[in-house]
């Protein structure tokens, strides 16, 4: 039981930094990222590459905290499309990227996966993390407050307010993918160092799905609500494995869990936008009242 | 030869399939505005039950319900969902039709399974220029020329043909001639939903069925899509021509011999075409073949 409590403080955790990075590019942005799990995988990906050639432990983190950043400057080079263009060219450039992972056996073992990544123990993950979200958050928390985080939340609402007060879209665009790039990896390298094998299999599409639906339950551009969402959201599904074995076989507990996250991502975005903590707007004085 | 009239056939008979898709695709973006991710389910819906009712029935009996039923079942969301988000931005609508896909896609596999199902039929075939074909590829052609015929003479020609291109070009001017332009959309998504139907139907033929079609299907959509233009249904057709031959070509020419050596394209690799011209068309020329600026994704 505690064992149980234990593995899902983890996986939350390391959703929370993947969510957190989603939530600059949704929630204070308006990047609509279908790849997201692209960062995550990039980060595991860094690390696995360093153990399958045989290099030391700190290569691979940096690689894929690095690669993230790399991951995001592709992005980047999009970022002078408009809102669905950019956000079909996300899920292009993730299923490239998975593709070629799974395709080349050079990288990392290909679609078997590498094995035998230094574990990190659990009491050295339960302080890292926590520590790493709070670093994070810091950051994220004070950006939002800066001249900065005015402008990427007015890249969100009002493109053509940005370009009038002579603000570049895609600079600005840019600096957040580079940054959520970075955060996202950072997920993915606990994540490879937490299970210590790392396989295509474990980044499809519907990790997005579920990043997603943490950041529109919790309340996009607000990071405590995300980090809400996330622990509702791991809650669940922590529990989903309580239920009596002989109802339901892993398979279909695979798929109701996904029915239900589908279902209430349509569900939040049909009549909950703003998630249950939305993000608190300020209002600015004006000469109209 | 052989190689050549394998090339065509296996070129001809992609384009057949994917091009219903892709202007299925095409013309509910047209008419709603942003990328449906669940056009997709309308593809596999019509392929599982053409396949699953080809048990019980002859095939064509089998594939206009199939199209019928798919057509009914994107009335049905249109009805539940798509109407009902008409003010949101871009980026929700797709996450929504998103998450509406996957869930079909979870239901799909729960009722169907994983297992690939194939057609009850068998094929025959025959011979031309040394190659094997069989009558299955020139009937999935014949239907694809046909079908795609008869769109662009409905778009042209036909009253109900002029309202959906009002649609997509002017609510307001629609609706002052007192037309309700959500019927319109209405009907958009069962012309929608039963042509990628049929496209799902004709790739059960060539292929096996399974809920996870959709997955596959997905991308080479949106790339055959973007390659054409974006809302573009002409350009749907050009740009699954161009993407079908495409990449028949690249996997069935020997790039070495002119140098007296022998290189073909990795097949391993196959599955990243579509992603690189998704990427690529929308890196170079976002509006694709034919689209039109004010076509936004």
């Amino acid at each position: 039981m505690s064992q149980v409590i234990i593995t899902g403080l983890i996986g939350g955790m390391i959703y929370a930094l993947v969510a957190l990075s989603l939530n600059l590019q949704y929630g204070f942005t308006g990047l609509v990222n279908f790849g997201q799990v692209m960062f995550f995988a990039i980060g595991a990906y860094g690390v696995a590459t360093a153990q399958a050639h045989g290099l030391p432990d700190w290569v691979g983190i940096v690689g894929g905290i690095g690669g993230g950043v790399l991951g995001g400057c592709v992005l980047a080079a999009f970022s002078h499309l408009q809102e669905g263009f950019w956000a079909l060219v996300s899920l292009g450039v993730a299923s490239f990227f998975l593709t070629i992972v799974n395709n080349t056996p050079w990288i990392a073992g290909g679609p078997l996966g590498t094995y035998g990544i230094s574990l990190w123990s659990t009491s050295s993950l339960l302080y890292l993390l926590p520590l790493t979200i709070a670093v994070v958050l810091v950051f994220l928390e004070r950006l939002q407050r800066s001249q900065f985080g005015r402008v990427i939340r007015a890249v969100r609402d009002d493109q053509v307010l940005v370009q009038s007060i002579g603000r570049s879209l895609i600079r600005f665009r840019s600096v957040v993918l580079v940054l959520a790039g970075a955060i996202g990896a950072m997920g993915g390298v606990f994540y490879a160092h937490w299970i210590g094998f790392v396989s295509p299999d474990a980044f499809g599409l519907s990790i997005t799905l579920l990043i997603f639906v943490m950041v529109i339950l919790g309340g996009p551009g607000n990071n405590w609500g995300v980090l809400i969402g996330v622990a509702i959201v791991q809650t669940f599904s922590i529990s989903l494995q309580f239920l009596p074995s002989a109802s339901l076989s892993a398979g279909n507990l695979a798929l109701l869990q996904e029915s239900i996250y589908a279902l209430s991502l349509i569900v939040l975005l049909m009549f909950r936008r703003q998630g249950l903590w939305p993000e608190r707007r300020r209002r600015y004085a004006t000469a109209a009242g | 030869v052989s190689t050549l009239v394998s090339i065509v056939v296996s070129g001809l008979v992609l384009a057949a399939e994917m091009g219903l898709i892709v202007l299925s695709f095409s013309l509910t973006f047209r008419a709603i505005g942003f990328a449906n991710f669940a056009q997709v389910q309308f593809v596999t819906i019509g392929a599982m039950v053409a396949v699953a009712l080809s048990y019980v029935m002859p095939l064509w009996a089998s594939v206009p319900i199939a199209m019928v039923a798919a057509g009914l079942v994107a009335v049905g969301f249109d009805l539940l969902i798509f109407r009902r988000i008409w003010g949101a931005s871009v980026g929700s609508k797709m996450i929504i039709s998103a998450g509406l896909s996957l869930f079909l896609l979870a239901v799909g596999q729960y009722f169907w399974g994983v297992n690939p199902r194939i057609y009850a039929h068998g094929v025959e075939g025959i011979v031309i220029a040394g190659q094997g074909i069989g009558y299955d590829k020139l009937v999935v052609i014949f239907i694809g020329v046909v079908v795609v015929l008869a769109f662009h003479l409905m778009m042209r020609k036909t009253v109900a043909g002029r309202l959906i291109r009002a649609t997509a070009d002017s609510n307001e001017l629609l609706e002052a001639r007192g037309i309700s332009s959500r019927a319109v959309v209405t009907g958009v998504w069962f012309i929608a939903g039963s042509i990628a139907a049929l496209g799902g139907a004709l790739l059960g033929i060539e292929t096996s069925v399974s809920p996870s079609l959709s997955t596959v299907i997905l991308i080479p959509m949106f790339a055959g899509a973007v390659l054409g233009g974006l809302g573009s249904t002409m350009g749907a057709i050009v740009g699954t021509l161009v993407y079908s031959f495409g990449q028949a070509l690249l996997l069935e020419v020997d790039f070495g011999s002119p140098f007296g050596t022998s290189w073909r394209f990795p097949l391993a690799y196959q599955s990243v075409l579509p992603f690189v011209i998704l990427i690529a068309v929308l890196a170079i020329r976002p509006t694709g073949l034919f689209g039109s600026p004010e076509n936004r994704a």
